[in-house]
């Protein structure tokens, strides 16, 4: 179990992600200029392969990266007796609340191989946004979701996004801002079992 | 009977069929789903699990965010007596309502549960 300090991005991580295949780039570039000066299938290799594979990386290696983490996260909860009351996947985190013991589980889209399970009582603030802008028949929100400072770190959790504005009063919308609610009162309610 | 009535009596809930006419609201009830939540609901014909699983509840700020409330209306035709009972699953959003669409059940054991 990992108690330390929240920290959603592992800057390491995030670096190489970025950087790796620049630096793949990079050198398979200076092999195709080096060797294959004439051209030919060897240039094709070492120039335009690892383009492709790094925009490959980029779209499909974090977040393949992510959905398997994600996977061992429930595992490990299990193997530690954590009651997954209730579980929650964000775009860029995971929240799982065990009510019963007060605990809560979070893991994030840039620091995937830190699994932090603290006690709820660490959460200091909860609640729940409903991104409400405009006035008359163009009030509406593009985004809902809860948030929650825990360890003075704010962590944003969407239940709805989405490049349009829509109605306050649209299905989905409001389907958003129950699941935003009813998280906010499950953490606090694991908050005061944790006995804070 | 008019067409008029005809229509109504297909579109409307609380229209007798038989009678074309308007039924009487005779029950109005409002209950929990617990076991309904935000983004899982599931409908269900059955009268029988309505019957097993709603919780009467005193008014909508019984219920938890995240859970689903059912309002439950029992009409009865005055002329023919017909009973029916119309089920209304929502989810309570802080001062809103989403309505999942209502369901038409004609079972006396949905009837006899209402006047319990």
């Amino acid at each position: 179990m990992n108690e330390a300090p929240v920290k959603k991005t592992n800057a390491v991580y995030l670096l190489l992600t970025i950087l790796v295949p620049i630096v793949f780039i990079a050198v398979m570039g200076f092999i195709g200029a080096a060797f294959f000066r004439d051209g030919g299938a060897g240039a094709v290799i070492c120039l335009l392969c690892p383009s492709v594979a790094a925009v490959a990386w980029w779209i499909l290696g974090p977040t393949a990266i992510w959905n398997q983490k994600k996977k061992k996260m429930m595992k490990d909860l299990d193997a530690q007796g954590f009651y997954r009351n209730q579980t929650f996947y964000g775009g860029n985190q995971t929240v799982v609340v065990d009510v019963q013991h007060g605990k809560v589980a979070l893991l994030f889209f840039w620091n995937p191989f830190e699994l932090f399970v603290l006690p709820a009582g660490r959460i200091t603030k909860a609640w729940a946004e409903d991104g409400a802008g405009g006035a008359g028949f163009m009030r509406g929100t593009n985004r809902v979701g809860f948030l929650f400072l825990i360890d003075n770190v704010k962590v944003r959790v969407n239940t709805f996004t989405s490049n349009q504005r829509w109605k306050m009063d649209d299905p989905k919308i409001l389907e958003a801002i129950s699941k935003a609610d009813m998280m906010v009162q499950i953490l606090e309610t694991a908050k005061q079992a944790s006995g804070s | 009977m008019g067409l008029f009535s005809r229509m109504l009596a297909r579109l409307q809930d609380n229209w007798c069929r038989d009678c074309k006419r308007e039924m009487e609201e005779a029950r109005r009830r409002l209950f929990a789903l617990p076991n309904q939540t935000v983004g899982h609901y599931v409908e269900h014909k059955d009268p029988g699990y309505y019957m097993e699983e709603l919780w009467t509840i005193e008014s909508k700020g019984d219920i938890p965010p995240g859970m689903y409330a059912c309002g439950a209306i029992q009409y009865r035709c005055p002329q023919c007596g017909r009973r029916i009972t119309v089920l209304d699953p929502f989810l309570p959003v802080r001062d809103k309502e989403k309505h999942e669409g209502a369901l038409v059940f004609e079972d006396r054991a949905l009837d006899d549960f209402l006047w319990r």
